[in-house]
């Protein structure tokens, strides 16, 4: 197998997720096109492990889980209290920095 | 001759550092400190349940320390004079550089100073065998973490002044808590008091025997953090919780500097936090003397802002604040000890990195001699007694300070332990006053208390004149060794490490000014008519003995270190009571530079004695004369003469104005730093917010016709006018007009965000 | 012995590389496909469930390149857990079940555009930089033991081949004893075939690595676990 069939995958789950975050308007669905960005970053990481030959790129996989983990705790957490402000999750809506 | 005496200088630092096979209690130092934090815990979950409210659980602990603290000291005095350091047990971090290191032949080269500490023993005769024996440290440690090739390890290391500092700490903290049982009892907080006392004095005992950078940053934070909870013990009013929060972020301050400092430490040692590793390398040169330099000033500051050196010393007379037994114990053996104490602990760095010997200035003496005389200086203003005592401390550190920036580090350590004692003993006076006039107002509230407190008036008069320096008090011998050991204007040079003169002119200055602000302060409180309200009476037993056991130090600790010849009349003759304090104390191991002493000098001691008395006379004079004379003409209750001298003459009455602000230091950091950066620069930072997304599009077109009015207005408003509302339209108008870019829609933000992102990565992939 | 370790012994290196390249098509179109779905489908609902799909094409990515610890934990943490939390955030936000027209904003094309931008930049890089780069697997060191029970048939040629004296000439279901001494004296590659010697995986590295020389970054994510978790509760918790 070559090295970059796994990196172009990486690359188009990474740009599928950024196009998901750019476009969504539901919280909800934003935080789950973010997962998709920190799965391309893993995959990425894995096969350079692989290539490489060593666990460095296993390791840092399972921390960005881990981290990956916490953020979706946070980012929900924080999505269900702009519900219960504005009974919406609309982010066209939250403006707020508007100069 | 001279190839002799380098031989001999060399030879001086034993080759030896430390062993970890020791005496029971040298080893297991680390009960000491263990033992006041574990009661920390214990007043804190069981306090509120016990009859005493927690304080005996805290006497306890602290007075189980202090035993042990004797026991370590005694078995220390063993270790030093009987220790078999050729046993294979005693160890080096690293090889010593052999001939022509740098540091080293710097030392040798410096004419005429060649003898160091065992040199000068070899010369007085018989004994030199016995005196030349190494001081070598007790380490005990253990490895919590391994990265990335480094040991992180924790443990403790006993040296002289560590277990000089183990004493001093545990029976000061010992008196204090005795005291404060009687002091703050009904308050509201008592037991939450004696808690964070205890933790307090834990925090200090772990700083002392700390073993490596990193166990000295965390104690030193929590000695910091401690003292922020007891001065701001009464938080409830503003003014303490305000004093608590100054002391903390002056505290902040200089920690930077310390954090600097430790960091350049750790990288230029080869990654160690390992304070006699570190001491080694920067003795034998494998630090840089750039790197020392640098240290060096980063820990300065540090020091500055903990040992309230001039300049950072601001927050120190605010933490008045706190309960008067905090106070003592922050001055006299904890907080701001520790800055001391620290620049004791690695003196290499500064020995070198300030290259101490042979010169005849330096950064740190210089600190230190500016803080004797304008913390001295400050002293006269204050009516409130604490806060008089509280810039006698800044004066006395500044001694410190200057001692050790003179290489008189041993006099330093003596000045530290020996002011420790009066030190407390003059707060705890002030706070039985207090404690029963219900004030610390001198002026208004106090006055002929030595009517009503005998006991504290004596003790209070014992400590003062230890304090201004007068023989044979303790503080006599401790100022008289860092004056000799500055070696101004030639004076003990033959031994000494170079020439200070400013300095000991500066001491000198100092010592005047502590006798007379001392006898302003004692004529205030304790003589002329009371002026307060009520019935002022002796305070209770428990305030009175520890006032008693400080002044019986305050009188006899000075005994422990004579000068050599002091007692036999001849220097040349040494005696087995001489400088037992410097041999106690002073590492003689590869850790430590090569300090020389000086040779004490009997002019010098009767100068500094006469100078010392000429600021009390006139103080006295003042006061105890005029002053008291005035007041049996008028009748009336004077605190000083309505038509005095700062009153009527031009530039005393400038300096006297001077003082009573601080010399405008409050002033400067709140209204001009403080201002500077929360008005303007929070205005600068809320602009550029505002227009920091300025389309350059929308801003091209404009700037044609902004452009043509601003040469208009600066032909006709005159150039700075037209500067100042220019810019300010140009902003203005900008960013009314650009403010429309700012949507607000996060997604829009992302967007331009990856679009950056992706288009800076393109143009980095083309040009590479 | 496992099925799959069966198999690959059975198949030289050429045909294993071909059955790689076959299954890793198959899942890299799977996700593709579902990672589409999931930033397009007008259903919330879907748009989890297709999104399990890409997180399990991840792991079997993952396992793919040898990696099955980490493949393992994809599954546990992804699928079993994020996903969920995902499904629950769905219902406490009170998705409109089905199709639901408001979920994408006007500026479809910007977001195309600037993935699509970066898609290229990206691409045209990794073609540059990697084009040639060939995954090698190196084969695990197998491990020693003092002594295991085999039933022959299940012993592969080249392992039977190469110790005569142990297997001699018995054979079908007899049970023979292959003692460490034995074991030592062949060569790797043929040490690797015996059955109970193979190793699948790196969990040890892995385990190793973690706790050593990663022990710090490991404590700090537990740190931001728990801090992740007091401030979820501090921020979702009704006042």
């Amino acid at each position: 197998m070559m090295l970059n069939q796994f990196l172009l995958l990486a690359a188009v789950l990474f740009c599928l997720g950024v196009y998901g975050v750019l476009t969504r308007r539901n919280g909800v669905l934003v935080l789950m096109s973010v997962e998709l960005i920190l799965n391309a970053v893993n995959i990425n990481l894995v096969a350079f492990g692989a290539f490489q030959d060593n666990v460095v790129g296993d390791v840092f996989a399972v921390f960005v889980i881990a981290v990956a983990a916490a953020e979706v705790g946070v980012g929900l957490a924080m999505v269900l209290l702009m519900y219960r402000n504005r009974k919406s999750i609309d982010f066209t809506e939250v403006d707020m920095l508007k100069g | 001759m001279s190839g002799l005496m380098s031989f001999l200088a060399v030879e001086a630092v034993p080759d030896v550092s430390f062993t970890t096979d020791a005496n029971w209690f040298l080893e297991n130092v680390w009960i000491i400190p263990l033992l006041p934090v574990l009661s920390f815990f214990a007043i804190i979950f069981f306090g509120k349940r016990l009859p005493q409210g927690g304080a005996e659980i805290g006497i306890a602990a602290v007075g189980v320390a202090f035993v042990l603290a004797v026991l370590t000291n005694i078995a220390w005095l063993d270790h030093r004079d009987n220790f078999d350091y050729h046993d294979g047990q005693t160890r080096t971090h690293s090889e010593k550089h052999s001939d022509g290191d740098d540091h080293a032949s710097a030392v040798i080269d410096v004419d005429g100073v060649p003898e160091t500490v065992v040199l000068s023993f070899a010369e007085e005769g018989e004994d030199a065998g016995e005196e030349s024996h190494p001081s070598v440290a007790v380490v005990n440690e253990m490895s919590w973490l391994t990265n990335g090739g480094i040991d992180f390890k924790a443990g403790t290391m006993l040296d002289g002044p560590a277990a000089l500092m183990l004493f001093v700490v545990t029976l000061i903290s010992l008196l204090v808590h005795i005291y404060s049982t009687d002091y703050v009892s009904g308050d509201r907080r008592y037991t939450h008091f004696f808690a964070f006392l205890s933790l307090f004095t834990g925090s200090m005992l772990a700083y002392v025997v700390s073993h490596n950078i990193l166990q000295m940053i965390v104690t030193w934070e929590l000695v910091g953090l401690c003292s922020f909870a007891l001065i701001g013990h009464w938080w409830e009013e503003k003014p303490n919780s305000d004093a608590a929060l100054k002391a903390f972020l002056t505290n902040r301050v200089g920690d930077i500097g310390l954090l600097v400092g430790m960091v350049i430490l750790f990288f230029s040692a080869g990654g160690t936090f390992d304070v006699i590793e570190i001491n080694e390398k920067a003795v034998s040169g494998e630090i840089s003397q750039t790197a020392l330099t640098w240290a060096a000033i980063s820990l300065t500051a540090a020091v500055m802002s903990k040992s309230g050196q001039f300049v950072l010393h601001t927050w120190l007379p605010d933490a008045m604040a706190g309960p008067t037994p905090v106070s003592a114990l922050i001055h006299a053996a904890t907080l701001v000890v520790a800055g001391v104490f620290m620049i004791a602990r690695l003196y290499p760095v500064f020995w070198y990195g300030f290259v101490i010997p042979g010169s005849s200035i330096n950064g740190l003496a210089l600190i230190g001699s500016i803080t004797v005389v304008f913390g001295g200086l400050l002293a006269f203003v204050q009516n409130d007694i604490k806060k008089v005592l509280a810039y006698s401390t800044v004066s006395q550190l500044g001694y410190m300070v200057l001692a050790l920036g003179v290489g008189a580090w041993t006099a330093a350590i003596f000045h530290l332990f020996t002011h420790a004692f009066f030190k407390a003993g003059l707060f705890l006076g002030s706070g039985s006053v207090a404690h029963s006039v219900h004030s610390f107002d001198m002026k208004n509230d106090m006055g002929g208390m030595r009517k009503f407190m005998p006991t504290t008036f004596k003790t209070f008069i014992i400590c003062s004149i230890a304090l201004a320096g007068v023989f044979p008090f303790a503080g006599f011998w401790s100022k008289d060794e860092i004056l000799v050991g500055t070696g101004g204007f030639g004076v003990g040079a033959e031994k000494a490490n170079g020439e200070y003169t400013l300095m000991l002119v500066m001491g000198l200055v100092g010592a005047m000014l502590t006798g007379a602000y001392m006898t302003r302060c004692i004529y205030l409180t304790f003589f002329g008519e009371f002026r307060g309200h009520g019935h002022p009476h002796e305070s209770g037993p428990r305030i009175t003995i520890p006032l008693i056991i400080l002044s019986v130090f305050a009188f006899g600790a000075g005994f422990l270190n004579f000068p050599p010849g002091f007692l036999t009349g001849d220097a040349k003759k040494p005696s087995f009571w001489q400088e037992r304090f410097g041999h106690f104390v002073e590492p003689l191991a590869a850790y430590f530079p090569p300090i020389s002493h000086s040779v004490p000098s009997w002019w010098l001691a009767i100068i500094a004695s006469v100078i010392g008395l000429i600021g009390p006379a006139i103080a006295y004079f003042y006061y105890f004369v005029l002053v008291d004379r005035k007041a049996n003409e008028t009748g009336e209750k004077l605190t000083e003469l309505p038509n005095g001298p700062t009153s009527s003459i031009g530039f005393l009455k400038a300096g006297h104005t001077l003082l009573v602000n601080k010399y405008y230091l409050d002033h400067l950091y709140q209204n001009v730093i403080v201002g500077f950066t929360k008005g303007p620069l929070s205005k600068a930072a809320y602009w550029f917010n505002q227009n920091v997304l300025d389309g350059v599009v929308d801003e091209a077109g404009r700037s044609a016709e902004r452009s043509g009015r601003f040469i208009y207005r600066f032909i006709d408003q005159g150039f700075i006018e037209g500067v100042v509302n220019g810019s300010g339209r140009a902003s203005s108008t900008g960013g009314q007009g650009l403010r429309k870019i700012q949507t607000g829609k996060v997604q829009q933000y992302a967007a331009l965000l990856f679009a950056g992102a992706t288009v800076l990565a393109g143009i980095f992939m083309i040009v590479n | 012995m496992s099925v799959l370790a069966q198999v690959a012994n059975e198949l030289t290196s050429s045909e294993v590389d071909i059955a790689q390249n076959i299954a890793f098509g198959i899942i890299a179109a799977a996700m593709i496909f579902s990672a589409f779905k999931t930033v397009t489908t007008a259903n919330v609902v879907h748009a989890a469930l297709y999104l399990v799909i890409v997180l399990a094409g991840v792991a079997a990515i993952f396992i793919l390149l040898g990696s099955d610890f980490v493949g393992a934990t994809q599954v546990l943490v992804y699928i079993g857990a994020i996903v969920v939390l995902f499904l629950f955030g769905i219902m406490l936000t009170k998705a409109q079940l089905g199709d639901d027209e408001t979920v994408e904003t006007e500026r479809r094309s910007m977001g195309a555009l600037v993935g699509v931008l970066l898609l290229v930049v990206m691409g045209y890089a990794l073609v540059d930089t990697f084009e040639n780069a060939e995954l090698e697997f190196s084969d695990p060191e197998p491990i020693a033991f003092s002594e295991i029970d085999v039933k022959v048939s299940d012993v592969p040629t080249p392992v039977v081949d190469a110790l005569p004296d142990v297997f001699g000439d018995r054979g079908g279901d007899d049970i023979v004893t292959i003692t460490g001494a034995d074991f030592a004296t062949l060569v790797p590659e043929v040490q690797r075939r015996v059955p109970g010697a193979e190793v699948f995986g790196n969990n040890k590295q892995i385990a190793d690595s973690i706790f050593s020389q990663y022990i710090v970054p490991f404590e700090a994510v537990s740190v931001l676990l728990l801090a992740a978790l007091i401030g979820a509760i501090v921020v979702a918790r009704k006042e």
